[in-house]
């Protein structure tokens, strides 16, 4: 019992649930207000070639988080034109840090948040828009108090949604931020290389973890329901 | 005192064909204009263009001497009443009535007394906490007059604002919304496809089909006088008599009777089409002009509607009072002459 008490309150353990839970938040903040800028503008505007660039931001939820993470490391990776920009910037590359795993997390949360917030834009009533915009209000205003308002609903569910994908992001993480000990090892990077190691206690204690947040998360959701 | 001037507006999408073809017409101050029209006649487009929901594709939109053309829909100073009242459903009926002067940025105190003075004309005062999904469909009818009203614009839109009610509450707001109109002196333009309502409610109404102006005049005028044989079959109820007929120098002759009636201003023998209103048709025992025989009945209360067949035609009579004939009862027709109405075979207009 003493030996599990230590495991639980050993940085070890505690490390990798507190950089998923950075990550997740993280990511999942950003996603929450591009996801729905993207929904709304989709969701409103008709263009040349909307098809493919829905189909473009739909793609990292089908693609294997391997391919994402291939694609990550071309991008961004040390010899890119956007990866030498960022070392230029920050003086350091973004491979292999907390950084790439919160980027890792956006890249295949988004579509999950994009697509809940369009459905949800588009089944607001236009006509309801409109009385606003006769009333006076700008498009910023139409926006903020008339549209989020009524998609609130598919807006949360797509944030906890995109929270919950973040927070399992595994194959696209290990490869474009690798496994760095208290950087960029999220929980379940640890829960793979405990097994990998024969470290069964800390994998269940991981594993418990996991559920236990997965479980409150999807509560949340059927209770706002 | 506000004035809208429609200078050969027209609307088309991408490349198609247009919807809204040569829309030229100018309202009178403080008049109530109906546009009325079935479905697809591109009424509820121009509405939305007046309110720059809507673009206008070429031709020029003027409101008090100003082109509207490319003014945001927030700058047009108009009210707007839905077809299905777009209330906002997460604020309660005060905010809902309030939204438009918050948007104006009047003072709380102000924004207080103008929405309680609207809830008051529309009968609100006592639901003013609840939200739309708690109220009637007449209620909601009432937070869209009321959230209209609460702003003082000059100009009203409203697009078929009755057609979600039942008959009676629809005959009541109809009254209602006429007195209001006198009351708050707007200009007010009225989309409906109720020939009822653009009777009843319009200063002057506009018949438009597929787009185009068919007949601007007032309900008198639309009725008496229509322009063609499309605004004498869309106005009236029941429609009128449709005929085939000719026109000769000693009468003009329908489905074959000859009748004394004549134009003297048509003295060439022409094939014409030959209107006549159910009303206009008398039952006449004594001097028939053909006798028909009863198909059916419909009694309305202070009339009834007889449906008869004479050789191949089919008539609708109006008749005052309740009557009861039976089917294949015949039944002696006469008519009126001055209610006749001649139309050209090929383009169905009026014959003058």
């Amino acid at each position: 019992m003493d030996s599990l008490l230590n495991n639980i309150t050993s940085s070890t353990f505690l490390s990798p649930i507190w950089i998923s839970l950075k990550i997740a938040i993280l990511a999942g903040i950003i996603v929450v207000i591009i996801g729905t800028i993207a929904g709304y503008f989709l969701a409103r505007r008709s263009f040349k070639g909307k098809a493919v660039v829905e189909t473009i931001l739909m793609l990292p939820m089908v693609l294997p988080p391997t391919v994402v993470g291939f694609l990550l490391i071309v991008i961004f990776g040390k010899n890119s034109w956007a990866g030498q920009a960022i070392t230029w910037l920050f003086d350091r590359p973004i491979i292999f840090t907390w950084w790439a795993a919160v980027l890792a997390a956006i890249v295949v949360s988004f579509p999950l948040m994009y697509q809940s917030a369009k459905s949800g834009f588009l089944s607001i009533d236009r006509d309801i828009e409109d009385a606003a915009r006769v009333d006076g209000a700008n498009d910023w205003k139409v926006f903020w108090l008339i549209s989020v308002p009524l998609a609130s609903k598919a807006l949360i569910s797509g944030a906890i949604l995109s929270f919950a994908r973040a927070l399992g992001e595994f194959g696209a993480t290990l490869m474009f931020a690798g496994n760095i000990p208290g950087e960029t090892q999220t929980i379940p990077i640890a829960i793979y290389l405990a097994i990998d190691s024969g470290q069964m206690t800390m994998a269940w204690l991981w594993v418990g973890a996991m559920i236990i947040i997965s479980f409150i998360i999807l509560l949340t959701i059927r209770v706002k329901e | 005192m506000t004035q809208l001037i429609f200078e050969h507006i027209s609307k088309s999408y991408h490349s198609g064909e247009p919807v809204i073809k040569d829309f030229h017409f100018e309202t009178k101050e403080q008049e109530f204009i109906v546009f009325v029209g079935p479905s697809g006649c591109g009424k509820s487009t121009i509405l939305k263009m007046i309110a720059g929901l809507e673009n206008i594709t070429s031709g020029r939109l003027i409101i008090d001497g100003k082109e509207m053309n490319n003014v945001p829909t927030r700058e047009r100073n108009l009210s707007m009443v839905f077809q299905n009242y777009a209330l906002y459903p997460h604020m309660t009926v005060y905010q809902n009535i309030a939204f438009g002067l918050k948007m104006r940025k009047e003072k709380k105190t102000d924004i207080k007394k103008k929405v309680l003075k609207a809830a008051e004309i529309t009968g609100l005062t006592g639901l003013l906490t609840r939200k739309p999904t708690d109220l009637s469909g007449g209620q909601r009818q009432r937070v869209a007059l009321a959230r209209a009203i609460v702003c003082d614009n000059p100009v009203f839109l409203m697009d078929e604002p009755l057609s979600n009610l039942d008959a009676k509450l629809r005959t009541q707001m109809r009254r209602e919304i006429t007195l209001l109109h006198k009351r708050l002196a707007t200009t007010t333009i009225y989309v409906t496809h109720d020939q009822t309502e653009a009777m009843t409610m319009a200063d002057r109404i506009i018949v438009l089909k597929d787009g185009s102006i068919q007949q601007v005049g007032t309900p008198h005028e639309i009725y008496e006088t229509p322009a063609n044989l499309f605004v004498a079959s869309f106005i009236g109820s029941p429609g009128i008599n449709v005929l085939e007929g000719k026109v000769e120098s000693n009468g003009i002759t329908i489905d074959g009777i000859p009748t004394i009636f004549s134009r003297e201003n048509l003295r060439t023998t022409r094939e014409a089409l030959v209107g006549i209103r159910p009303e206009h048709l008398i039952i006449d025992e004594y001097n028939p002009l053909l006798t028909a025989t009863v198909e059916d009945l419909e009694t309305l209360g202070a009339d009834t509607i007889i449906y008869a067949k004479h050789n191949r035609i089919h008539l609708t009579i109006k008749a005052p009072g309740l009557l009861s004939f039976s089917k294949g009862d015949p039944l002696p027709l006469s008519l009126t002459g001055e209610h006749l109405l001649l139309f050209d075979k090929e383009s169905k207009k009026v014959i003058l």
